[in-house]
């Protein structure tokens, strides 16, 4: 599903990730990796946000030569997100939704989902920093991404929505959507098993198991 | 000096002359950079000569101070009332007096590029007699200084209560697009920043305009226009660093980079619209049609270019000003030239070239 090649990440002369080979087949990935890994980095690179040296393919479409068809493919939510404070949370999802191009019913479905359309008409300036992450959560579900990137997904969030994140993960997973999370936080094995972890370390990503 | 205030003066003092170098490199150009060597001495003493001899003129110098002095404030507590400058607030905990003067000297620092002018207009004055007009304005700059201070030690002190002044907040329909986006943002949270360049191009095009006849060259108006344009520049300073703050996000989305170009172009033709209407009156006299269809292409052009090098990672702030200079100025050989729909394509097309290789290599250094 997605293949990293000589992936290359540098902020001057330091190096933040350098992958030589990484091969993702569909699944749902637990990435770790210490504060400063480079964790954030690499799924703003997979998204298709931050510059990069290297190849970054998603079903055989590369990142590079074709961005707008690799675009399509990949959706992200960010782990501290900032939106301008002046519109409204339906500005937001309309904006998405267009550019996604995806249905009003599908859009319906998943405010209703998320519980949040009691907000939605308000500015985002005006929103808690839960009601802004579940906003972004909401997002990357709009329109049919195969690699949802969602970073730090259970922090400010209450706890009484994570089954119901979770459950929404398991049944795009069956509509054969990936997805990469990074969190520092465990997830509880009843709501979330992923296929496999990668560990962020010394600038590369490996699999490990414990 | 002191940590905390040096502190204050890195976070708050750099960013404003770093945000408000195009609208300063515009003022130093239109004092200094428009007149010929050999009369700039004569030209400026003419000016402070008629600050000190005439109440009218002396009203004009101090409303424009006045106005600057209300920009810089505006910046002060917008930037200080951010998220990432909240620690700014730990201020509040020293003895009021204390944090007062740190304020003044912040405020003070901001009035710098004034003040040493205002020496010139202190030394002529005293040196002339000119005692009252040299009171009126050390009075003026002084009750402008502690005036902002205060405003800014009370929001400081005072955070927990809601703010005594609001502006207006207009409503826009289709913000759900990404030029939506991008007007309202200017229109919501930039509102003294238009204003403030506003100001300055209406007035600039206003004067130029009422003294032009029939059979006038164009590029008089041109010429004019661009340094309306050039007071437009730090706008695009500040749309940029919106756009690493708040629209990172987008760059994951499914949009062409025509499409984002388009945008720009739009936005930009947009932003010149009231000079646009202004000059509509003056069909006939020193420009058709045709001609002033083209003048919000060219500011699309030049501030495109601005936007275009914005896009470049690790730039440097004091080669920004260099390449705005220069910008300038070839824009300005051009137009006298008369190669006016030359210039504007060509700028046209270097930025969407610019913009088209710079896009997806771009960083923002905030996001």
């Amino acid at each position: 599903m997605l293949h990293l090649t000589n992936l290359k990440k540098t902020y001057g002369s330091r190096v933040i990730l350098d992958i030589p080979n990484l091969t993702l087949p569909e699944g749902a990935y637990w990435i770790k990796g210490n504060n400063g890994s480079g964790k954030t980095t690499l799924m703003k690179i997979i998204a298709g946000i931050n510059p990069f040296e290297g190849n970054v393919v998603l079903h055989d479409i590369d990142l590079i030569q074709k961005p707008l068809e690799y675009r399509q493919l990949v959706s992200f939510a960010e782990a501290e997100p900032l939106f301008p404070g002046f519109l409204t949370g339906w500005d937001l999802i309309r904006f998405v939704q267009k550019t996604r191009n995806e249905k009003d019913d599908a859009i319906d479905a998943l405010v209703d989902y998320f519980g949040i359309l009691s907000f939605l008409p308000y500015a985002v300036g005006t929103y808690s920093s839960g009601m802004v992450k579940k906003l972004s959560l909401l997002l990357p579900f709009i329109g049919a991404a195969k690699l949802i990137l969602l970073d730090e997904p259970l922090i400010t969030l209450e706890d009484s929505f994570l089954p119901k994140l979770f459950s929404l993960i398991k049944e795009r997973q069956s509509q054969s959507a990936s997805f990469l999370l990074s969190s520092h936080q465990p997830f509880q094995e009843s709501q979330f098993i992923p296929t496999s972890k990668i560990l962020i370390e010394d600038q590369t990503a490996k699999f490990f198991e414990s | 000096m002191n940590v905390a205030l040096r502190v204050m003066i890195k976070s708050l003092v750099t960013p404003f002359y770093k945000s408000h170098a195009g609208l300063l490199f515009f003022v130093f150009f239109i004092m200094f950079g428009i007149i010929e060597s050999t009369q700039i001495k004569l030209y400026h003493e003419s000016l402070i000569f008629g600050t000190l001899t005439s109440a009218i003129f002396l009203i004009v110098v101090l409303i424009v101070w006045l106005l600057y002095a209300t920009k810089a404030l505006h910046f002060l507590l917008k930037t200080s009332s951010e998220d990432s400058y909240l620690f700014l607030y730990n201020i509040a905990t020293l003895p009021a007096r204390q944090s007062f003067w740190y304020f003044f000297t912040l405020v003070f620092l901001t009035f710098v590029p004034v003040f040493i002018y205002t020496l010139a207009i202190y030394s002529i004055g005293i040196r002339n007699g000119f005692y009252n007009a040299v009171a009126i304005i050390f009075t003026f700059q002084l009750a402008l200084w502690l005036m902002s201070a205060w405003i800014l030690n009370h929001s400081a002190r005072t955070k927990h209560k809601p703010s005594f002044i609001t502006l207006p907040s207009l409503s826009l329909p289709f913000q759900q697009t990404l030029l939506g986006m991008y007007v309202a943002y200017l229109f919501k949270e930039e509102k003294p920043a238009i204003f403030l360049s506003k100001v300055f191009s209406i007035a600039l095009i206003y004067f130029v305009k009422e003294t032009l006849e029939v059979g006038d060259d164009f590029r008089i108006l041109a010429i004019t226009w661009l340094f309306a344009i050039l007071s437009h520049t730090f706008l695009i300073q500040k749309i940029k660093v919106f756009e690493d703050q708040y629209l990172c996000w987008t760059r994951n989305l499914i949009i062409p980079r025509t499409q984002t170009f388009l945008i720009y172009v739009q936005l930009y033709s947009l932003l010149m619209i009231p000079e646009m209407l202004l000059l509509t009156g003056s069909i006939g006299k020193g420009l058709n049609v045709i001609q002033l269809i083209l003048l919000p292409l060219l500011s699309s052009g030049f501030l495109l270019s601005i936007h275009s090098y914005l896009y470049k990672s690790n730039r440097d702030p004091d080669r920004f000003i260099t390449y705005l200079f220069w910008l300038f100025m070839g824009c300005f050989m051009l137009v006298m030239s008369n190669l006016i729909w030359l210039l504007t394509i060509a700028l046209l097309v270097v930025s969407f070239i610019l913009i088209w290789r710079r896009y997806y290599k771009y960083e923002s250094a905030i996001g």
